[in-house]
């Protein structure tokens, strides 16, 4: 009785602890992979002061994906609790709901005015190749949160 | 690439999936006019997620091979964010239906 009402749920949230754990850590790997990518493209770039100005979006897309990560892992964990919490009022949950939908408004901005000032720096033949590598960075960073 | 702005970042935010199936399972055990209500908020939450979907895609589509503006673009994502959050709050109504429908030991039974 002990081990079917106590041991085994507790075993089978360990393993989906660690079954997560090792996917998230793959996926962020998947995701630093396509940084380095994208970054290794653009040491190609010719011109110093583009180059340098490309680098400094990427870092900035970088601290952006992060951001929204880490405010999307906070939130899940925090909203899933507050809600089993039978306790807890509506408008704890709901303020904590607009909090993370203005995080994720000012990332996403944030993220179309990186795409912006890339198209304005580079080269056609730069863009196509930057938009790629791009792409490849939010399908992996997609997998992750999905995950999640 | 802008596509991605517009669909892959609203992906996980929630888990109404589980949700869903949990008050699946326990309206299985409860009697006929509960199960009734409790199969209904389910079917709720699944015709407000699906909308959840329909408008990422739709927004992901208005985006493909758009030449709109920096300014535009913004414009375009605060309406699609605010469909998509109207549909957000029309789920977490139906979660606190539901959660007004069971007694504290029932709600810990089924979701705990």
């Amino acid at each position: 009785m002990f081990i079917k009402k106590v041991l085994f749920p507790f075993s089978l949230v360990l393993l989906l602890i660690f079954i997560g754990a090792c996917s998230q850590a793959d996926h962020s790997k998947s995701e630093q992979e396509s940084f380095a990518e994208l970054k290794t493209y653009i040491k190609q770039v010719d011109d110093v002061q583009r180059r340098k100005e490309m680098l400094t979006l990427v870092s900035s897309m970088e601290n952006n994906i992060s951001l929204f990560n880490h405010e999307l892992n906070a939130f899940t964990e925090t909203s899933s609790k507050l809600f089993l919490d039978y306790d807890t009022d509506r408008e704890v949950l709901d303020k904590e709901h607009k909090e993370w939908v203005q995080t994720r408004l000012e990332v996403q901005e944030n993220l179309i005015d990186i795409t912006f000032d890339f198209k304005e720096i580079s080269t056609k033949e730069e863009w196509t190749q930057i938009v790629k590598l791009q792409d490849k960075i939010y399908e992996n960073n997609s997998k992750s949160t999905k995950d999640n | 690439m802008l596509i991605a702005i517009f669909s892959y970042f609203f992906l996980s935010a929630f888990d109404e999936d589980s949700f869903i199936k949990l008050t699946r399972d326990y309206a299985q055990s409860q009697p006929i006019e509960r199960q009734q209500l409790l199969n209904e908020h389910a079917k709720n939450m699944e015709a407000d997620l699906q909308t959840y979907v329909d408008i990422s895609q739709e927004a992901a589509k208005t985006v493909k091979n758009t030449r709109l503006t920096r300014e535009e673009i913004k414009a375009l994502l605060i309406t699609y964010n605010d469909k998509r959050e109207s549909t957000v709050q029309n789920i977490i109504d139906t979660r606190y239906k539901i959660k007004d429908a069971l007694s504290r030991e029932e709600w810990e039974e089924a979701y705990n």
